[in-house]
């Protein structure tokens, strides 16, 4: 085994440990990866999601 | 589409009510949405992550277009209700111009004429994209979704049989009805909703990890976050792809 692969191996089991292990953690990490999804796609490529499903409902009634 | 997939499945977790009814969370709709969002994933794996040239992922591009004209196609062939012949002279036209360019590419020219049609048969006759083009050229076709993670670095162990057990819990199996009918009497919806959550969380570190591959503009966005943020982004990622550099 070399020193890149012992290097991986311990870094994977840190990132096993550090793994949210309850339904809390998981959604805050959640959390944390769609702020910046959105972030990405909104400000940065100007998604715009202009038609929303409120205004199509109200067309309808 | 995956951004809206998550942010679905994230207000499904703080539980649907109705009436009197206290907000419940569903975990069959959980995995509903993850199944979906781990096939996204990895159409966009075939399409841009999977090919090692710019050539390869224009012939994926166009197989994952004309796949889904030829999917309309066959729909309305079985449903008089669904035609349209409008948007089956779209379809046709659009099968055709991207048979043509992919006929176009030195991948398509340089096959044997037995591999030729074996491509053709399995992209324009049964509308199935889900095949993957190799460094040397070499073709595999009727690559599943669970083999395609493969291709792209996600080999680990852990993942072995991920997407059967989405499949699982999304269908209205026997297995799944008898959890389903468990989870509310014993408290297993806890546990359920929060596996459920974690594959969401590794399907989403990977394309977002993928995303910035393909668009470095959002690498900007990334730098910009603190060191905590950047972690939390990539550690699925790395855990499952077994990459530290980037990180350390």
């Amino acid at each position: 085994m070399n020193n890149t692969e012992r290097q991986e191996i311990v870094y994977r089991e840190i990132l096993r440990m550090l793994m949210p292990d309850n339904l809390k953690s998981n959604i805050a990490h959640l959390d944390v990866m769609l702020d910046f999804y959105y972030k990405i796609i909104v400000n940065l490529f100007n998604a715009t999601f202009k038609y929303q499903f409120q205004a199509e409902m109200s067309h309808s009634v | 589409m995956m951004f809206t997939k998550a942010k679905s499945f994230r207000v499904l977790l703080d539980g649907v009510s109705h009436k009197s009814l206290k907000p419940l969370v569903d975990h069959t709709a959980l995995f509903t949405i993850a199944r979906s969002a781990y096939e996204l994933l990895f159409s966009f794996e075939l399409v841009y992550i999977i090919p090692d040239t710019d050539e390869k992922r224009l012939v994926m591009r166009d197989a994952y277009i004309a796949a889904s004209a030829v999917n309309r196609q066959k729909i309305a062939e079985n449903n008089q209700a669904m035609q349209n012949d409008q948007l089956e002279k779209e379809d046709k036209a659009t099968i055709e111009a991207c048979k043509k360019e992919i006929e176009k590419t030195s991948f398509f020219q340089t096959l044997s004429n037995k591999k030729r049609h074996e491509l053709e048969k399995h992209l324009f006759d049964k509308g199935d994209y889900q095949f993957i083009i190799d460094k040397n050229g070499e073709t595999f076709i009727h690559v599943g979704w669970d083999e395609i993670r493969k291709y792209c670095g996600l080999d680990s162990d852990i993942l072995n049989g991920l997407y059967k057990y989405l499949c699982n819990m999304s269908h209205p199996s026997y297995m799944s009805l008898v959890q389903f009918m468990n989870a509310y009497k014993n408290g297993d919806i806890y546990d359920m909703a929060d596996y459920a959550t974690m594959t969401m969380n590794i399907i989403l570190s990977v394309f977002i990890v993928d995303y910035m591959h393909v668009f470095p503009e959002a690498k900007c966005v990334f730098e910009s976050k603190d060191e905590d943020t950047r972690f939390k982004i990539r550690m699925y990622c790395d855990y499952f792809r077994g990459k530290c550099q980037n990180v350390l």
